[in-house]
């Protein structure tokens, strides 16, 4: 096996025990705590919804503003604008250049990187070379090594005229034809081994050639690099095969497995002037026309401009302009949803909840006002402006939907972590184990009384133990309460009080404690709810006295 | 008269300063007459622009809001007059307009700069008064 096959198979076994590891994490957490989950579901589910209804207004509110209907204006006008119907027709520039590089006066150079249409009428086709870059690699068996290569040059030489003269720089343009029908190329040549008559088997798909291996020849590259035109585009080919590993070829092995296409490069001798016109360049696809000028000896070079080039500058703009509207938006926005998070932690969200929920209402209907954006693209291209190529095409839509809604978000981040929405009330950690406090008008006796009162009619506790020790100033007590809602949970309360001035100093220590856990939330909630029961039933004392008075 | 209007365009300037809607407006404006400069000119473009310019000037009088607001009743409490109000009105429209300047320009269309300039004292307008306290 060679390196490649052995990269895949660990590939693939990675793949397979990362998918057994998630499967059995999957199947371990439902296993084990079935009964909890079941139980947090129930919490969770109470608490997300009056959020989601309180995000889910809001949202209904920025929609219905005019600032909404205003930025949904100027979408949909560059929805209109991105899907008209426009097109330039490419023209060319013509660049005079007096090389030292060599190029026969006969000869005419024609390149595009999409192909050639030679269905259309040229004269004297002596070479056609095609770039293809393969769906599946091609596979070379040669002396127990294997190559694969994903890109091809294919050579086609059979159009030359044998009686022609070939003296001069034509030799170093014939250079690039392969010496036999079944020669490869290999490029870069690391599969050679110095065995000039090395035989190799290649493979595309099921099929099976066999082929003379061969080095590209250095000599050949130079040769061809002293051609104008045709060294600077064959230099650039080969350093994209160099990257995906490819070969040159003739056109007889790829002829019936691969579709070739058309020709990125023709090589023409003969009298070509006649169609050295910007129409006939354009109707054959040309992106370069090169030539040597009878009289002048100067290098004539065709140089298609389109306007290929000028649509992702459009959209890039587009998506730049969309985006600072939307950032504009969330600007005049942040500050009327930030209720929404105030509303949200009253009514019993987390503090995460309140960070995120408004962000997401606001980009929730920025992604609405997107998805109109493009839907109303499509409408214009199908209904609309029918016909001829957009402004725009859909996949400069998808980069301005992209880039202005990334602007957007990331904006919208930057601008919640700079100002938050609600600091305000945030839960803070409140002490619930102890309470002192001093009580006008009560005798420690009166004051006791109305503690102890208050806990036994509890209707959350139960008192199970109880110990009084009364002196004749204070008076110390001591309770065991249950929780009657849950089972094992309750606390332990120490009760001092003592003279102060015109009344009482009250001081309460409790000591919650569960069956299930020594700390934490239940057990602050429960001192919690014996101190307001006990604060609670002092005030009612306090009112109901003062009422009496009255 | 002439130092109160200055010191009244100078407390409006930093309010738009310090809440760096300045940039925000530079920003836009800049990204979308790139944006015209670079389209070809089809017809269609002078709605983009004048919707465009208008959507920007808007939003950045609805970021205002609350300093508006805020400015207009505090200047009718220290005794503003008629006068002062306009000032205000004149100066952020003609500043919130800005985008309409170099797109109507571009476009050779002096109407987006009149409809931009009309809407936006409408709303400013409509901002200082519904709030000022009489």
């Amino acid at each position: 096996m060679d390196l490649v096959t052995l990269f895949h198979v660990a590939v693939v076994i990675s793949a397979l025990v990362l998918a057994i590891a998630i499967l059995m994490r999957i199947y371990r957490s439902g296993a084990s705590s079935y009964e909890v989950l079941k139980y947090e579901y129930s919490i969770v589910e109470q608490q997300v919804l009056p959020q989601l209804i309180i995000i889910g207004r809001y949202i209904k509110r920025l929609i219905f503003s005019w600032e909404y209907l205003l930025l949904i204006i100027a979408i949909t006008s560059l929805a209109l604008v991105a899907s008209y119907p426009y097109h330039i027709e490419p023209y060319y520039i013509v660049a005079k250049a007096q090389r030292e590089l060599d190029l026969p006066s006969d000869v005419l150079i024609l390149y595009s990187s999409k192909g050639v249409d030679i269905n259309e009428k040229l004269p004297g086709i002596a070479i056609k070379i095609y770039y293809v870059s393969l769906g599946e690699p091609v596979v070379i068996h040669a002396s127990g090594k294997i190559l694969r290569a994903f890109s091809v040059i294919a050579v086609d030489c059979r159009s030359l005229d044998p009686s022609l003269s070939m003296d001069g720089s034509w030799n170093d343009i014939y250079s690039i034809c392969p010496e036999s029908n079944r020669t490869v190329y290999i490029y870069p040549p690391s599969l050679y081994s110095g065995d000039t008559s090395l035989n190799a088997i290649l493979y595309y798909g099921y099929k099976g050639f066999n082929t003379s291996l061969k080095p590209f020849p250095v000599e050949t590259l130079n040769r061809v690099n002293r051609v104008a035109c045709l060294g600077e585009i064959l230099n650039n080919i080969f350093k994209q095969i160099a990257y995906s590993g490819g070969i040159a070829v003739t056109t007889d092995l790829f002829d019936s497995s691969v579709d070739l296409g058309s020709p990125n490069i023709v090589i023409s001798r003969g009298n070509f002037r006649g169609i050295l016109s910007n129409d006939t360049l354009s109707r054959l696809g040309v992106e370069l026309a090169c030539y040597r000028e009878h009289l002048s000896g100067e290098i004539i070079k065709y140089i298609r401009i389109g306007e290929e080039g000028y649509e992702y500058i459009y959209s890039l703009l587009a998506g730049l302009a969309s985006g600072s509207l939307l950032i504009l938006f969330n600007r005049s926005y942040m500050l009327r949803v930030s209720p929404s998070s105030n509303a949200i932690l009253i009514s019993g969200g987390t503090a995460w909840m309140s960070n995120v929920f408004p962000l997401v209402s606001l980009a929730s209907i920025e992604l609405l006002a997107i998805l109109i954006f493009v839907t109303l693209y499509g409408v214009g291209r199908a209904f609309l402006f029918q016909g001829d190529r957009a402004m725009m095409s859909p996949l400069s839509v998808l980069i301005i939907s992209f880039t202005s809604f990334l602007g957007s978000a990331i904006h919208l981040l930057i601008s919640r972590s700079r100002i938050g929405f609600s600091s305000l009330y945030i839960e803070r950690i409140i002490p619930a184990r102890n309470y002192s406090s001093a009580v006008e008008g009560y005798s420690p006796k009166d004051l006791a009384s109305v503690v102890l009162v208050s806990l036994e009619k509890s209707e959350f506790f139960d008192v199970v133990e109880k110990e009084i020790f009364e002196q004749s100033d204070r008076i110390n007590a001591r309770l065991r309460l249950v929780y009657r809602y849950s089972m094992g949970v309750g606390a332990d309360i120490s009760i001092y009080v003592s003279t102060h001035n015109n009344g009482s100093f009250l001081d309460i220590d409790i000591e919650p404690w569960s069956i299930d856990t020594r700390e934490g939330g239940v057990l602050d909630s429960i001192s919690r709810l014996i101190l307001s029961r006990i604060s609670g039933g002092i005030i009612v004392d306090k009112i109901s006295r003062d009422s009496g008075k009255d | 008269m002439l130092i109160r209007s200055l010191g009244i365009l100078a407390r409006i300037s930093s309010i738009l300063a310090r809440r760096s809607s300045i940039s925000s407006l530079v920003i836009a404006t800049t990204f979308n007459t790139a944006l015209i400069l670079a389209l070809p000119r089809i017809p269609i473009i002078t709605i983009y622009a004048l919707s465009s310019s208008l959507a920007i000037s808007l939003l950045l009088i609805s970021e205002l809001r609350s300093s508006l607001i805020s400015f207009s009743k505090a200047l009718h409490y220290y005794g503003g007059s008629k006068g002062d109000r306009l000032t205000i009105i004149l100066y952020l429209s003609a500043i919130t307009s800005a985008p309409s300047y170099s797109m109507a320009i571009l476009l050779n269309n002096p109407y987006i700069i009149f409809i931009n300039i009309i809407f936006s004292i409408l709303v400013i307008s409509n901002i200082t008064s519904s709030h000022t306290i009489s």
